[in-house]
């Protein structure tokens, strides 16, 4: 893997300039919707491809930090419906979405995984995706990792990422550092997050391409050669208007829920929505007899992989207010916080499940509604992976451990993990997920998938997806990385094809 | 800040607040350094209607320079601005209790909007706009406060003409050159009170004293001195330019306890006896009278009577911290001082006192 | 209706929580301003249920404390809580969303992280 070591000069984008920007109603070459990572890539390879780029985003530009990161207005401002939102079944899962210029590059930890080799292998011969080879991914990859700054933590990792990697190493287990969007200069510590509003979208605005905010597509249809995109701007600034874009080619990056929710208002694409994969994730807090928090932790970058794609453990975002929500069903849990808060650290276990969930959208509604259904056999797995992340912890020195399942109590020693049930309680267990992929899948049968092997809508012209949707399964990654690559490959394929 | 110009302009100055603020101007208020002693060299020029009753105002303090004219009409307010730049401006003139709805937006908004464009056209200095609790409307429970932030929720069309004209005076302000302070105030009390204030003294004197459900609903109340305390801080403190102040006293009071002050006043200090009764009303007469109250507005008419007791199981509170932190607000009087002082006034004038002691032997 | 509730709700909770702090700065202004900026930002197909389940609950106390539960001092309206909490049904998840994000908003203050 290339690292680019070297601190990228952060070019800057206007926060009035970008926020105040309107499109005209006319004819646009390329509108790319959303800004997400998948999004923001697209466009800025369209735009310095000579192609002219509308990009709509739904949300605000805030500028990077601000406000700042896991704060209480980041969860206001930058998430969709606050940071509240729900895939229904049992368990419900819950989820969360960037809804800012950025999307997702915006509010995650920045955690970057190359496409694991079994998966590509998978989606090359079960959905047919050819042009897929690991020499062809891997140069992709390596591109994307060149055009970001992909960078490994240069200090010491810190206390609750070292805990778990010393205690997996201990006993022979796996334990990875993960690399993230990340510059450093040489002897600094904090670096700069390679955030989309710091990388592709000031690109994209370079080369021509005009960003416009506040502006969510609610509803596409074609009339002739041309698509007609009709779009509703000024609703968070409170001057709402509709507007009706055209444009020859569209590219969808509005998000694995937002993307499939569009096509099926607008009647396109048969499947969309229908194959929505997502990282189950249970959680559980850790105590410790000293510090290992601090106000300026961020999320620790370790991983341990033992399980190789389908379980991953690894240390979450531990601020206080974030553990409150775990810790409220503990009695004494708020008190043992507000006292001991730095002695605690959260930590998650995420599998890959074999269950599939839908995205729908409701007569009248706005919000699409998701759906998702867990089997036995994933119930199972995050039982196992419980078990094995509170004996890690144990191992790693927690005097006691706090996990989000209601009923089991607190656990105060190995012999404690016994008590996790062979299978979670589908009604007491706290799930959550940030990774919700594949509700555009690439599939080259139109009955198993939604897009083409290319990213193209099935049975649309000019219509293309360019978001974690496209993913033909969860990956068991953060699929940022994977996305970009695919991304990448398509949208080359795409300039290749029009320029003959 | 020290003062740069000696004129100070009133409007609405025969009012209730006009009256008490130009007292204070003219005869000083201990609670703000600037004011504290009397000045005669102040000269304060009162708009009054055409017409109004002008008497108790010039026998005041001949400090006070009468000006006829009519917020409604700009033209009228020539003479009432002329030679006033760098002059402080108190703008007091509203109605509440008007025979018609459509006199509100016509006087506190559109009237508001005219004060200001005249005041900025003859270079006054500052503005001090006076608004009422009416914009955030009532308080979703009992225990709740509004303060600066909270959002608009206009009660009736009081409200929403006083939010208009804050709305008003807000945008004009953002892109004019006067520099403007908003002071929301909730139910005022104290001397020089209006024959309605009367009333409500001798229902509780009667046994009257109305009381909707359990009486816990909490009124923030606003003794008159402490108000004009407010209003004078805002006119000099610098950092109050383009700011909104709740001026209120010190905490809210419940409904019982105003009534209970009221009666342990009339009866301890000026040995007016009372029934000691109340009036109970189940809480859901107040609903009605709400009901009756929004169809009586919808059709432009108002009935006073209605509207009152539309609120009286209402909670209307609010939290002065950010007048105290930045204007250095300091409510010294509290409710049953206040009541005290209000009754004392009421006993000096003939009329009102003769109301005090109907039935009375003395 | 929802916004009297959710407010009442959140004024309550706060009281309870707030003790908890050793940093008293925070008001319960800002946090019920907080929740009611969630509340609104909700998925739209869950305000119909929130609005009945505001109904419900504002309602119901008429029953227990004789009044709707928004008009009730805050002591009868922590009696109504508790006694939700240990019902189980739609209103005691209802209640624990507030105090979920009461707490949330508690702890997120700068100064909400105790004595450390």
């Amino acid at each position: 893997m290339t690292m680019n070591p070297t601190q990228i000069p952060a070019p800057s984008l206007n926060p009035d300039k970008v926020n105040s920007a309107v499109p005209q109603e006319r004819e646009y070459e390329i509108i790319v919707v959303g800004s997400g990572p998948g999004a923001s890539f697209a466009a800025c390879m369209l735009a310095e491809a000579g192609h002219e780029v509308l990009l709509l985003e739904e949300g605000l530009f805030w500028p990077f930090g601000n406000p700042s990161n896991y704060s209480r207005e980041e969860l206001q401002y930058k998430y969709r419906n606050g940071g509240i939102t729900v895939a229904f079944g049992r368990p419900r899962v819950q989820y969360v979405e960037g809804l800012c210029l950025g999307g997702g590059s915006e509010v995650n930890s920045g955690l970057y995984h190359r496409l694991p080799d079994d998966i590509r292998a998978d989606w090359f011969v079960r959905c047919g995706l050819d042009d897929m080879s690991t020499q062809v991914m891997n140069a992709h990859a390596e591109a994307v990792e060149k055009e970001i700054s992909v960078s490994l933590f240069p200090g010491e990792p810190k206390p609750p990422a070292k805990r778990l990697k010393e205690a997996a190493e201990s006993i022979g287990w796996k334990a990875v550092e993960t690399p993230r969007w990340h510059s450093y200069a040489p002897g600094d510590l904090k670096g700069q997050r390679q955030t989309m509003t710091r990388t592709c979208l000031p690109r994209s605005v370079a080369a021509g391409a005009l960003l416009v905010t506040d502006a969510k597509v609610v509803f596409l249809i074609r009339k002739g050669r041309i698509w007609e995109i009709t779009t509703e701007c000024g609703r968070l600034k409170g001057n709402r208007r509709t507007l009706t874009l055209r444009a020859r080619h569209i590219f969808l990056g509005a998000g694995a829920v937002g993307t499939p929710a569009l096509l099926r208002r607008s009647r396109l694409g048969r499947r969309a929505g229908d194959f929505l994969h997502l990282h189950p994730t249970i959680k559980v807090i850790a105590e410790f007899d000293d510090p290992v928090n601090s106000p300026d932790l961020g999320v620790p970058m370790h991983q341990i992989r033992e399980f190789g794609n389908n379980i991953t453990f690894g240390g979450s975002i531990s601020t206080p207010h974030y553990m409150t929500v775990s810790m409220l069903a503990y009695p004494g849990g708020l008190e043992l916080i507000r006292d001991k808060w730095t002695h605690m650290a959260a930590y998650y276990a995420m599998i890959v499940p074999q269950g599939r969930g839908k995205v729908r959208v409701l007569p009248g509604c706005r919000d699409p509604w998701v759906t998702f259904s867990l089997s036995r056999r994933d119930l199972e797995w995050l039982a196992f992976a419980l078990k094995h992340l509170c004996r890690l912890l144990f191992y790693a020195g927690a005097r006691r451990l706090y996990p989000t399942v209601k009923g089991l109590g607190v656990l105060r020693s190995v012999e404690d993990t016994e008590r996790i049930p062979a299978r979670l309680p589908a009604g007491g267990t706290e799930l959550m997920t940030i990774h919700l992929t594949s509700t555009c899948a690439m599939h080259q049968d139109p009955r198993l998938g939604v897009t083409d092997p290319w990213g193209k809508v099935q049975g649309a012209e000019n219509l293309r997806v360019v978001d974690a949707g496209l993913l033909c399964t969860a990956p068991g990654v953060n699929p940022q990385g994977p996305l970009l690559a695919l991304v990448r490959r398509n949208i080359r394929h795409w300039l290749e094809q029009e320029r003959g | 800040m020290t003062e740069q110009s000696s004129l100070f302009l009133v409007t609405g100055a025969a009012g209730w607040l006009g009256m008490g603020l130009t007292d204070a101007l003219s005869s000083g208020l201990k609670d703000v350094p600037e004011f504290a002693a009397p000045e005669p060299k102040r000269k304060i020029r009162a708009l009054l209607l055409p017409g109004e009753r002008s008497d108790r105002l010039a026998a005041m303090t001949p400090q006070v320079e009468i000006v006829r004219g009519d917020i409604r009409d700009p033209e009228s307010l020539r003479d009432f601005f002329r030679d006033s730049g760098g002059a402080l401006l108190f703008h007091c003139a509203g109605v509440i209790h008007p025979k018609r709805t459509s006199e509100y937006y016509r006087v506190n908004t559109e009237g508001a909007v005219n004060v200001w464009k005249a005041a900025e056209a003859a270079g006054v200095r500052r503005a001090v706009f006076m608004s009422s609790d009416s914009p955030c409307g009532c308080n979703p429970h009992p225990d709740h406060v509004f303060d600066e932030d909270s959002p608009y929720s206009p009660n009736m069309k009081y409200g929403h003409s006083k939010m208009l004209m804050e709305q008003s005076v807000n945008r004009l302000t953002a892109a004019g050159h006067l520099e403007t302070v908003l002071i929301r105030s909730p139910w005022f009390y104290g001397p020089f009170q209006p024959p309605r204030q009367t009333e409500f003294f001798t229902m509780v004197r009667d046994g009257m004293g109305p009381l909707l459900g359990a009486g816990i609903n909490r009124r923030s109340m606003t003794y008159i001195g402490n108000l004009v305390q407010g209003l004078l801080l805002a006119a000099v403190r610098t950092q109050a330019a383009g700011r909104t102040y709740w001026i209120a006293d010190l905490r809210p009071y419940r409904m019982t306890e105003i009534i209970d002050t009221i009666e342990r006043v009339l009866m301890r200090d000026f040995q007016i006896p009372c029934r000691q009764k109340r009036l109970r009303l189940p809480s859901i007469t107040a609903d009605l009278a709400g009901v009756a109250d929004r169809a009586l507005q919808g059709l432009g008419l108002y009935s006073a009577k209605i509207h009152v007791l539309y609120t009286m199981n209402k909670t209307m509170a609010c939290c002065v911290d950010r007048a105290r932190q930045e204007l250095g607000y300091n409510p010294t009087v509290e409710l049953e001082e206040g009541m005290r002082r209000s009754v004392a006034w009421l006993m000096e004038q003939p009329a009102e006192r003769a109301k005090l002691l109907k039935g009375v032997k003395v | 209706m929802l916004d009297a509730v959710s407010s009442a709700l959140s004024w309550s909770f706060f009281q309870q929580y707030r003790p908890l702090l050793l940093n008293k700065d925070d008001n319960p202004m800002c946090c019920g301003r907080f929740i009611q900026s969630q509340i609104r930002s909700l998925p739209d197909y869950l305000r119909p249920a929130f609005t009945l389940l505001a109904w419900t609950v504002n309602f119901l106390s008429l029953l227990t404390e004789r009044g709707l539960f928004c008009r009730l001092a805050p002591d009868a309206r922590a009696r109504v809580i508790a006694r939700w909490e240990k019902l189980p049904g739609p209103t005691r998840d209802f209640t624990l969303f507030y105090k979920v994000l009461v707490v949330y908003h508690l702890f997120s203050c700068p100064d909400g992280r105790g004595s450390a």
